[in-house]
């Protein structure tokens, strides 16, 4: 009982640097549960902001936030299609702080999908993901669309208009492998959509069964599962012997100085092989990242408000019914083609993703920026050649007009769209990078890049320039 | 014979506690697969909530050569001299409730466009909308069996 309070306080203890010797303050973290997923010493490198912008802590610190705010909400939410709208509303309105906790939770689910793509692409551009880390990258893909998977199964929940008909349509992009599947006039013996969708609904429609199953997934599967699967990323950091940085991480922070160390904290001996004691450095970094988000989302929660739209009308769609901004891109492709656009495509770029570790083996450029010079080059012009063939591709799509799949052969009708054609084009510049560069890295940074920036250019065509019917609006 | 060594197997040969063994082990897989088959079958709904067959109203209220909109059930009534027939009003691209526009239909969400028939005219929809079976309950009104796709020149003659 005494250990055990004692571990537990050596949480809240002061840092007494005066007082505690560098052996005390290592036994502090292997000590202490929480503490002690870091290791004894971190090198000075892997903490300097610039390098991992802190991306990884904050997406921890957001999950800690919404996983707190998720349980307060729980309180009062009743997951019925009679009840859900109200008591949202009541939240919103009746519970006392209920709605800054509602705003904080809804907005901090928003900078959470930002915040964890931004993460996987800081060790996508950093090479953080060779060697022994690539289970660990595959594991960070699969709590990116967990991430995704907790955001949207939330996005139900309310019960609203917009509620109602996003998931409307998500669970109908599901189900439109039948578009591949009726071509092949074999639906009846293999429909792998329609059964996602009967499971994830619980019927045919959006209703009761579909309300109490995006419940269970987003206050009990999904937790479980990303709180064991986050346990597991963070260990495997440890056994990789902590972030990724370059072999001679050494010279470049005493090069650079980096981040500033109060001398008192550390003997001469120890400050030349530039590391520092996790407890306290690391763990000041890390609790400056959490009240910083924690500050930004409370500022948020009282500026703005999450939205509550009109309770769900099944017989009368939102004109224009719009998904959450991160699937806008995905709903901009299935404008042309439910399966190719919602479905193969998104497949396709996770296929992708999982498989960069197991292309690019080479071990130069780990813990720089884009690798090199000329990684910064590659990406740069593949930044440009993407942006010139999305938005031309879309011109000549949306200008045009989609018209000449009625006369096509189906099969082509339903592969070919704007979404495919882009991913073969991508494909193909990639290609020759890594032919032109001799180099697999190359030609993945140059794949990354395009699809980066053809998603967002989709994204925020999806946002601002879709109107009424979904119509072009300028 | 030369007894087994390590308690396992010798040529062709098989010992009584590796067989055993080899029993238990089995059995503790069969058990964890049926576990796991049940456990997943759960969740797969054997009966759905929703009807597939619904009363829409009596035929005297359905005006004559008009799309006459059931918002409860998202069908389209429409009625000549020669009798009923439904069409569904979900967008067969991803669900939406498409709204009369011109002579046909438009779907709010993605754009498409449908004529009279039902035909697909433009936009993403792959197939066209859905004529269903029309039907006559014991107490007269008119049913539609949404469940059931029909030609969509069959009338339910009245």
């Amino acid at each position: 009982m005494r250990a055990a309070l004692g571990s537990f306080l050596a949480i809240l203890r002061r840092v007494r640097t005066e007082r505690t010797s560098v052996r005390e303050r290592s036994h502090s973290v292997s000590r202490n549960f929480f503490l002690h997923m870091h290791s004894a010493r971190t090198h000075l490198y892997s903490l300097r902001p610039g390098f991992t912008l802190g991306l990884g802590v904050l997406s921890l610190s957001l999950f800690l936030i919404l996983l707190l705010t998720g349980v307060l909400l729980m309180v009062y939410y009743v997951p019925s299609v009679e009840q859900a709208y109200g008591s949202v509303k009541d939240i919103s309105t009746v519970v006392a702080g209920g709605k800054y906790i509602r705003n904080i939770h809804r907005w901090g689910a928003h900078g959470m999908v930002a915040v964890v793509l931004f993460h996987l692409l800081r060790v996508l551009f950093t090479t953080g993901y060779t060697g022994s880390r690539r289970v660990n990258w595959i594991v960070g893909i699969v709590l990116f669309c967990m991430t995704i998977l907790f955001s949207f199964s939330g996005y139900l929940l309310p019960w609203d208009q917009l509620a109602f008909w996003a998931v409307t349509i998500a669970a109908n992009i599901v189900a439109s492998t039948r578009e591949l599947t009726d071509l092949a006039g074999i639906t009846a013996l293999f429909d792998p959509g329609g059964f996602v969708r009967r499971l994830l609904l619980g019927g045919d429609s959006v209703g009761q069964d579909a309300l109490t199953r995006f419940y269970l997934l987003h206050v009990v599967v999904l937790p479980i599962a990303t709180i064991v699967l986050i346990g597991v990323h963070l260990w495997r950091i440890r056994k990789s012997d902590g972030l990724a940085i370059p072999p001679d991480a050494d010279d470049l922070v005493l090069k650079a100085g980096g981040i500033s160390i109060p001398k008192e904290l550390e003997d001469a001996k120890l400050r030349r092989e530039h590391t520092v004691l996790s407890w306290p450095t690391v763990l000041w970094a890390e609790g400056a990242i959490f009240l910083g988000a924690l500050a930004v989302l409370t500022l948020t929660a009282i500026l703005v408000d999450a939205p509550l739209l009109a309770p769900a009308d099944p017989s009368m769609p939102e004109n224009p019914a719009k998904s959450p901004w991160y699937f806008l891109g995905v709903q901009e492709l299935v404008s042309y083609s439910a399966f190719t656009g919602g479905v193969l495509v998104p497949l396709l770029l996770l296929v992708a993703a999982g498989a960069v570790p197991f292309v690019d083996r080479e071990e130069n450029g780990v813990g720089y920026w884009f690798g090199s010079r000329r990684g910064k080059v590659v990406v740069s012009v593949s930044v440009l050649v993407a942006l010139v063939l999305t938005i031309s591709m879309m011109w000549v799509a949306i200008g045009m007009g989609w018209h000449w799949t009625r006369n096509a052969p189906a099969a082509i009708a339903l592969i070919v769209n704007p979404g495919s054609i882009l991913a073969t084009l991508y494909g193909i510049w990639s290609w020759l990078v890594a032919r032109s560069t001799v180099s697999t890295k190359m030609g993945v940074f140059a794949l990354a890049s395009c699809c980066l920036t053809g998603g967002i250019v989709i994204t925020i065509l999806g946002i601002w320039l879709r109107g009424p019917n979904w119509e072009f609006v300028w | 014979m030369p007894p087994p060594q390590n308690g396992g197997t010798t040529a062709g040969t098989l010992s009584r506690r590796e067989a055993l063994a080899r029993m238990a082990r089995g059995s503790v897989v069969l058990a964890a697969v049926v576990a796991v088959l049940v456990f997943l079958r759960l969740p797969i709904p054997s009966s759905l909530r929703e009807r597939t067959l619904v009363r829409v109203g009596n035929p005297d209220q359905f005006p004559f050569n008009t799309f006459t909109f059931v918002s409860e059930r998202n069908i389209f009534i429409y009625r000549t001299r020669g009798g009923f027939r439904a069409l569904s009003a979900l967008c067969p691209h991803l669900g939406c409730v498409v709204a009369p526009q011109g002579s046909g239909f438009r779907c709010p969400c993605h754009g498409s466009t449908f004529d009279a028939h039902g035909a697909v005219l433009n936009g993403p929809a792959p197939r066209p909308l859905s004529w269903l079976r029309v039907g006559m309950a014991p107490d007269g009104q008119i049913t539609v069996d949404t469940s059931e796709r029909v030609p969509g020149d069959q009338l339910l003659k009245v």
